[in-house]
């Protein structure tokens, strides 16, 4: 749980990064989801109950920052690291086609959740157009983000990883 | 030697915080907005002065990037002192900063000027929503500055949105190109009342127009004030292409909008209209003649 201590000032960091300067970085009329890939990133190569956490922070700042129905973010945020959690074993976490195919997949789901929870609560969709012009775009441009993130993640999960400890046997 | 592993959480506890997490968002999807409020207002005020440091450092880049045009000469002449006076570069974006502000705010109180019945805020633009499939941006001023829900936003340019929730100290405002705007509007010339609608793409179409309107490339878009959602009068652009089918009831045209929304920095918002409460009236049954 002490990886939350750095990691709700940082998802609350990129939330603004994302609505002020990320908002501008565009491919059509998608943009990098900064946080999205963050807690992917974090999910896949951490296997603590700390994870699923880091997804729910990224949603309520995500929802504070927006004018759609709020726990949309929330909602989809939390369900991708409800099915990233399904996956288990070290292959996911040293093996970066599993991020990227990860980064592509998540992208795509996690936009198509919280599009249908939004069209649930009555703001209008226009399906073609949002998955055209935003998402497939959003998901490319996150598939490249994915690569520099998800090692800093390795990084820092090594870092904040208790030692193994060796005991001489008598 | 043996080797001990530091104890991990095993899956299914985290899959079981992640299933409560899930819950909770579904929880806050049904319980909506409203009653989350305090909570989302909570949020939204802790992060509004970080918001605006980032706003401002964003305009200022975005400002040293695109200077107006009508300043070639001096940015011309700007190049040739840096070459030779390093230092004074971050001067420079700081007063290149300022005067487009000043400008912007210049023009703004020039607009004030044409409306004087009208009471303004002036407030910053410090963030736009997180998801692209939505068009709303945040202000840096809120119910502390007299600025309630329902207030328009406007530019000297036109119209730019509504006020849809407010905090002490900051503003979310729907921007009229998002997908649940609809404004009622009217044509400046032939007088034809339409519905203004945004588009997922960032544009307004103009539909519910007759086909025996002759509309024109180029005519004004106004509000037409029908429904007291805004005032009369505002623009909102021109027609920039009209589809018309002789064989349906209605043409539809994309109109340009007079507002660079992409470019937002400053804006006024109206916080003396009322608008009028027709509700009461929209129940009322027509006496028979």
């Amino acid at each position: 749980m002490r990886s939350l201590i750095i990691g709700i000032p940082l998802l609350a960091l990129i939330s603004v990064m994302q609505s002020t300067l990320l908002h501008s970085v565009r491919f059509l009329d998608g943009s990098v989801d900064m946080a999205l890939v963050v807690v992917l990133a974090w999910n896949l190569v951490r296997r603590e109950a700390d994870a699923p956490l880091w997804a729910f922070f990224a949603g309520v700042f995500a929802d504070a920052l927006s004018g759609g129905a709020i726990g949309a973010a929330t909602f989809a945020m939390t369900t991708i690291s409800l099915v990233i959690s399904f996956t288990e074993g070290r292959f996911y976490q040293a093996n970066l086609p599993v991020a990227l195919l990860v980064s592509l997949v998540g992208t795509i789901f996690y936009h198509l959740l919280y599009l249908l929870t939004l069209s649930i609560r009555g703001q209008p969709i226009q399906w073609a157009d949002a998955i055209t012009l935003g998402i497939l775009p959003s998901a490319l441009l996150n598939l490249i983000l994915i690569v520099p993130i998800y090692r800093i993640a390795l990084w820092a999960v090594k870092l904040l990883k208790p030692r193994e400890i060796g005991l001489l046997e008598e | 030697m043996r080797r001990f592993k530091a104890p991990t959480t095993s899956s299914g506890t985290r899959i079981l915080y992640a299933v409560v997490l899930v819950l909770i968002g579904i929880g806050a999807i049904i319980v909506g907005r409203n009653t989350l409020e305090p909570v989302s207002g909570t949020v939204l005020i802790a992060l509004s002065p970080l918001q605006s440091g980032f706003a401002n450092l964003y305009n200022s880049i975005s400002n040293a990037i695109n200077t107006p045009a009508d300043l070639a000469s001096v940015q011309a002449r700007n190049v040739e002192l840096e070459k030779q006076i390093a230092d004074l570069t971050t001067e420079n974006i700081r007063l290149s900063e300022s005067e487009s502000k000043l400008k912007i705010v210049s023009a703004l109180l020039d607009y004030a000027r044409t409306n004087p019945e009208r009471k303004y805020v002036t407030a910053d633009v410090v963030g736009r929503d997180e998801s692209r499939f939505l068009r709303y941006v945040l202000l840096n001023k809120g119910a502390r500055d007299g600025i309630n829900r329902d207030m328009p936003v406007v530019t000297d340019k036109g119209l730019v949105g509504l006020v849809t929730e407010t905090t002490i100290n900051a503003s979310k405002v729907v921007l009229i190109t998002d997908l649940s705007s609809a404004v009622n509007v009217r044509l400046q010339n032939s007088r034809a009342e339409g519905i203004v609608i945004g588009q997922q793409s960032g544009e307004l179409r103009l539909n519910y127009i007759s086909v025996e309107v002759d509309m024109k490339q180029g005519e004004r878009v106004v509000t037409s004030g029908l429904g007291g959602q805004f005032p009369q009068g505002l623009l909102i652009g021109a027609v920039a292409s009209v589809r018309k089918r002789t064989f349906d009831v209605f043409q539809e045209a994309d109109v340009k909008s007079a507002v660079d929304f992409n470019r937002l920095e400053t804006v006024l918002v109206i916080i003396n209209y009322e608008k009028p409460n027709i509700q009461p009236l929209l129940g009322t049954p027509v006496p028979p003649p």
